[in-house]
């Protein structure tokens, strides 16, 4: 299979550049040009005019503006003491639990899944309040990192959604449909993730040291909790409303964090520098890395590498359970090196016909989807999550990656669970829309 | 032994589309494909890559054709009249009253399209008709004054302009934000064919179809001229003829869509208003007129010849 | 070696307005979503948001890129990194620098090109706006100068202090 060759010469290629310690965006721009031009025989002026036209194509999208903007209020509540106030306020509420504070993660990347579409954007956002007070306090770094790399992938289940938008459009299948398909599942994950961290910390109670539970009641608690919940609400509100679209919504959170901040006299100029420049930092990271990324996906697209990978599962004629394993390892294999929406546009055209023909469901297929992208989240060596958790933490890649294996393990059990019970997925559509 | 082996050499080339699989379009492009493939015995391998797969979209593909970048691409005109004001000859409104009439547009000034292409290492192969864009709402739009203040997303510059002069509230969204949007009251209605909006399940949250039949927009699909040079004269034939079997299929099968489409609408209780009143069709045909002069104006001679020949007779 | 020191100056110092400029698209992202939900709330529109707003994301990204490199803020993966003597790191360092300036040098020239031809022939945007295109794409474009400028600067840096060179991840 001459396919399967130039999969492990893009393979090979993309592991050297990332060893020799190149930075990630840059060694997926060289990957790019290098397979085109090694494994494809393109000549070097074709891959110039392609790869420049597509370096604008991929960052002059307006969507991406969602990135900043929330990155924008994550600084600006973190450098607030409105990150605190959400701190202290969850900690009563799950201290009480084996695992204590490390819930803050599940249960703040749960809430702010509601309000942003993209995991990159919920991970950076609760990450940047969660990993250092986690630190200072004592939890167990691996637990730390990989529940947030986990649990901040439900950004893309949880609605709003950017890639369940890209799906339902490709798929042509109602979005509102696919919003409120994804609800479940989400919450089942999260439900799963701080099963996980009770377990752990109830076998091993040093994992989580037990806090001096702070005399305060839940009444206290809400009140600290109240300017997020504020903001959540704001947020999710102006969406469900109709005043903002999902991509909008970003700016309506800035704008209400702002006039939050002023209202409570936080704000002041070295606030604002610091904010604007932190925000500027991560934004560069993440889009750089979504643009070459998607530069990757093109030159994959020319190799014709997803789309003969996916004929060759279709001609095996598998069992409709068998087909489902092996799509799963084949989205996990893409998930390695590839971003979600490449992942969606490029093999959908291939995979959706064939899943449709084994009788799965058009919608159950696309929360099935979006588990297996969220799973590529977390695996090195391209993960989103990974990345911001890398730049958030300074922990190398492979120390954030093993620290989310637990997790993206029980992901699979998720994605497992929805594949024996669809009803999972399909309840809640079906009641809401009758 | 070799079932290639009348021809020279064997091709592969990459066919660059932004809709999905299953649209007109992209059906449309296959049938070529398939074309190409029975007519050069295989000699001519195209690959097609549907929703945007290959990065590019309709905006991109002028230029990305011109540079051989791409080999093929099946592009939205409207997208290219940046490029050349000719362009938008098919989307403008109420110009033409049904797919015939909107056929003879295009053969009409087909020359005039593909000089356009000409001049930048191209040729146009094929048109790609879309089914004819109506107005998907929430309530009956019978009347004008059904359309005053109502909010519309429209799709490009002339659609604003128009429902504006009438009345209404054009809104511009990307695609991916209707239906939220429907969903949650942001907008009431939208300019679009039948299909699209069957598509996109519309009929979650609308349950009137007018047909005004405000435009045919064209898909183009142009191939790279170096590229078509490269191919043996067989080659480049069966090409040609590929092209020419397909426009037939496309202007063929946009009916049949429309008819399929409307039972669509009918198992979902959509409620279909085609024709529409006179009333109607005159007040917007006369919101209009000011595209249409724009139009002609930005054209000069060329715009008068098309529309001499189209409506002299 | 003044010679560097000077065009060492002169790229941090374009690496800083780029990134003041990055921030100010992203003030005009904001403020420009907010003035379309308010206008949307009373019926009107900009009609030119996801256009203008397109241009602005890939202007922030290629403008704001030099200074983010330069400040160490793109993740690298340091597996093999970590394990090497810090005075042999020169290297692989060198290698990074050559390997990306080389394929933005590359990219850019055929972006040059395009930038040219939509401004000879004046290709304007299809929306509302007619937008001359080259104004967006040029902006990309110096962005990709800038970050060329910014690799080879540092490449020569390198070749010039060896094994005495620090790059800012490694800064203690
Ligand atoms: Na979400
Ligand atoms: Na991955």
């Amino acid at each position: 299979m001459d396919i399967l060759w130039v999969a492990v010469g893009v393979a090979v290629l993309l592991l050297f550049f990332l060893s020799m310690g190149t930075w990630i965006f840059a060694s997926m721009l060289a990957v790019s040009i290098g397979s085109l031009w090694l494994l494809g025989d393109f000549n070097p002026d074709r891959i110039g005019l392609i790869f420049s036209r597509i370096l604008y194509r991929a960052s002059n999208s307006w969507e991406l503006s969602a990135i900043p903007l929330f990155i924008l209020m994550g600084e600006l509540i973190f450098r607030s003491n409105l990150s605190e106030r959400l701190f202290k306020g969850l900690v009563p509420i799950t201290s009480r639990f084996p695992g204590g504070i490390l819930h803050t993660n599940v249960l703040g990347c749960t809430l702010f899944a509601a309000v942003s579409g993209s995991s990159a954007a919920t991970t950076a956002t609760i990450g940047k309040i969660t990993t250092q007070e986690l630190k200072a306090r004592g939890y167990n770094r691996n637990l730390s990192i990989g529940s947030l790399a986990g649990a901040g992938s439900l950004g893309l289940l949880i609605p709003p959604s950017i890639v369940m938008i890209v799906y339902g459009v490709q798929a042509e299948v109602s979005i509102s449909q696919l919003f409120m398909a994804g609800v479940i599942p989400g919450l089942l994950i999260a439900a799963l993730y701080s099963g996980f961290i009770m377990f752990k910390a109830w076998m091993n109670p040093a994992l989580a040291p037990k806090q001096e539970i702070p005399g305060q009641t839940i009444l206290q608690s809400l009140q600290l909790l109240f300017p997020i919940l504020l903001l959540i609400f704001i947020v999710i509100g102006s969406i469900y409303s109709g005043i903002a679209t999902p991509s909008e919504a970003a700016a309506v959170g800035v704008a209400a964090t702002l006039v939050l901040l002023i209202l409570e006299r936080q704000i002041s100029i070295p606030l604002l520098i610091q904010a604007f420049r932190g925000t500027l930092i991560t934004t560069i990271m993440v889009c750089s890395l979504l643009v070459t990324a998607m530069l990757l996906s093109t030159a994959m697209g020319y190799l014709h590498l997803p789309r003969e990978l996916a004929g060759w599962i279709a001609a095996q004629n598998l069992s409709p359970m068998m087909l489902l394993m092996a799509l799963a390892l084949f989205y996990i294999v893409l998930g390695l090196f590839l971003d979600g929406i490449s992942i969606t546009v490029m093999s959908l055209p291939i995979t959706l016909p064939i899943v449709l023909l084994a009788g799965f469901d058009p919608i159950w297929f696309g929360i099935f989807l979006i588990i297996m992208i969220e799973l590529g989240q977390i695996t090195p060596p391209v993960g989103f999550n990974l990345f911001v958790l890398q730049s958030l933490t300074g922990e190398s890649i492979s120390r954030v990656a093993w620290a989310s294996l637990p997790f993206f393990l029980l992901m699979c059990f998720a994605a497992l669970l929805v594949s024996i019970w669809p009803e999972i997925v399909l309840w809640l559509p079906q009641v809401m829309t009758r | 032994l070799f079932s290639g082996a009348l021809h020279a050499q064997t091709v592969s080339m990459d066919f660059s589309n932004e809709y999905n699989a299953n649209s007109i379009h992209a059906q449309g492009d296959s049938y070529f494909i398939e074309r190409v493939r029975e007519l050069t015995d295989g000699s001519v391998n195209i690959t097609l890559h549907t929703g945007g797969a290959l990065g590019f979209n309709s905006g991109d593909h002028f230029y990305a054709v011109a540079d051989g970048a791409v080999e093929i691409a099946d592009t939205l005109s409207g997208t290219m009249s940046g490029i050349d004001p000719i362009f938008l000859l098919s989307s403008l409104p109420f110009i033409v009253d049904g797919v015939d009439d909107a056929r003879r547009l295009y053969e009409i000034a087909k020359p005039h399209y593909e000089a356009v292409f000409e001049d930048n290492d191209q040729i146009l192969l094929y048109a790609s008709p879309w089914p004819a864009s109506g107005v998907w709402s929430k309530t009956a739009i019978n009347s004008q004054a059904d359309l005053r203040n109502l909010r519309i997303r429209t799709f490009d510059r002339n659609g604003t302009e128009t429902f504006r002069n009438v009345g209404a509230a054009p809104v511009s969204l990307s695609w991916g934000d209707v239906v939220p949007q429907l969903a949650t009251g942001g907008i009431t209605a939208v300019l679009t064919s039948a299909e699209a909006g069957a598509n996109g399940s519309f009929w979650e949250h609308q349950d009137h179809f007018a047909a005004i039949q405000y435009a045919i927009p064209l898909n183009m699909v142009h191939m790279n001229k170096r590229a078509f040079d490269r191919l043996d004269a067989a080659q480049q034939s069966a090409v040609l003829e590929a092209a020419r079997l397909t426009d037939l299929h496309n202007w063929k099968a946009v009916e049949t869509r429309t008819e399929e489409n409307y039972q669509t609408l009918n198992q979902h209780n959509v409620t279909i208003n085609d024709p529409v009143s006179s009333e109607l069709f005159d007040a917007l045909s006369q919101a209009a007129s000011s595209v249409v002069e724009n139009w002609l104006n930005s054209t000069g001679d060329r715009g008068q010849a098309i529309f001499a020949e189209f409506r002299g007779e | 070696m003044i010679l560097l020191r000077l065009a060492e100056r002169l790229s941090m110092l374009l690496n800083r307005l780029g990134a003041l400029i990055a921030i100010v698209l992203i003030i005009y992202m904001l403020g420009h979503i907010l003035l379309e939900i308010l206008m949307r709330s009373l019926g009107k529109s900009t009609f030119i948001m996801d256009e203008y707003i397109g241009y602005a994301v890939a202007a922030m990204t290629f403008l704001g890129l030099p200074y983010v490199l330069e400040k160490g803020g793109l993740i690298r993966v340091s597996l093999i990194l970590d394990r090497i003597p810090k005075k042999y790191l020169w290297p692989l360092e060198l290698f990074s620098s050559l390997i990306t300036a080389s394929c933005f040098i590359w990219i850019s020239i055929f972006w040059f090109r395009n930038v040219q031809r939509s401004y000879s022939r004046g290709v304007i945007s299809e929306t509302l706006a007619e937008t001359p295109i080259w104004i967006p794409e040029g902006a990309v474009l110096l962005g990709m100068w800038l970050i060329s400028l910014s690799l080879v600067v540092r490449a020569l840096k390198i070749l010039c202090l060896r094994s005495h060179y620090l790059s800012e991840s490694n800064k203690p």
